[in-house]
């Protein structure tokens, strides 16, 4: 890539960085709202989403 | 379709498989648009940064659609009070803002090196997709900073529906405008102007990122669903107590 490696790594880096923090944010809330329900639920017999 | 998945339950039925399935779509999609996209010759203007494309302009096809979702789905919660849509408008808004700020980044390293410069406050382009980045944010302030949630919904949604007017500004810049950024080449009358070597590779991440979104936006959704019916059991529980 020469002279423009800073620049297409770059670009390259900032797509994993904003990939990496969707999937995880993604997926840490996702499985918190999960826990939680599930925990509330236990007490609610026959009340599942 | 819309009215079906309305339903919060038939929509947990439907998303439990349908996220999976984009999800492994978009891994697929992107890892072969990457493969085809690291190994493109170098453009005979633009050099090696011409691999910048593969993942600026998807993410600013699928910022665009993150916002028409956000738009479409704050339409539905206003007008026919669905709660689906509702919660699919605010899982939507930090995808979009994700995808916008990536795109935004990656133009930024593309225009450095063709244009010399890093931003053009006077390009119509730069700035329409950065109000797109504002509007999703926007959105997100307004849904955090009032207490109500039913107030804090009905403004956000307000704001998406407004912010719409932003999307044919962001497609027709080009042409309304001179701009730094260069024209339409792709979604064009008279087809495409950009050579099938680079077309193909750009299409696969195209189809990736906006199957990724699919498969996110899907999970959030699911989390938001999950999330309310929480509060709900909680509050009912309190009142009960």
């Amino acid at each position: 890539m020469g002279k423009y490696a800073f620049f297409v790594l770059g670009a390259y880096g900032a797509s994993i960085i904003a990939f990496a923090w969707m999937i995880l944010d993604t997926l840490i809330r996702g499985r918190a709202a999960r826990r939680t329900l599930e925990r509330l639920e236990a007490n609610e017999p026959g009340q599942r989403t | 379709m819309i009215a079906s998945l309305a339903n919060p339950h038939r929509f947990m039925r439907v998303s439990r498989w349908a996220a999976p399935i984009l999800g492994l779509a978009a891994a697929g999609l992107i890892a072969a648009g990457l493969s085809l996209g690291l190994n493109v010759p170098p453009d005979y203007q633009q050099g090696d940064t011409v691999k910048i494309m593969f993942v600026h302009v998807p993410a600013a096809w699928t910022a665009m659609a993150a916002y028409a979702a956000l738009g479409v789905a704050s339409f539905f919660s206003l007008v026919f009070r669905h709660a689906v849509a509702d919660a699919a408008a605010k899982a939507a808004a930090p995808l979009g803002a994700a995808f916008t700020a990536a795109a935004l980044v990656t133009g930024s390293l593309w225009g450095k090196p063709m244009w010399g410069a890093w931003w053009a406050w006077g390009d119509s382009r730069l700035v329409s997709v950065l109000v797109l980045f504002l509007l999703f944010v926007g959105y997100i302030a307004l849904r955090t900073s009032i207490e109500d949630e039913v107030k804090a919904a009905r403004a956000a949604e307000i704001l998406a529906l407004i912010g719409l007017v932003n999307l044919p500004v962001i497609k027709f810049s080009v042409d309304w405008w001179n701009t730094l950024h260069q024209g339409e080449s792709i979604f064009r009358v008279g087809g495409p102007l950009i050579a099938p070597v680079y077309l193909t590779p750009l299409a696969l991440m195209g189809a990736g990122y906006l199957a990724a979104f699919g498969a996110l936006w899907l999970v959030r959704t699911r989390s938001e669903i999950r999330h309310r019916r929480s509060l709900a059991l909680t509050l009912r529980t309190a009142l009960s107590a």
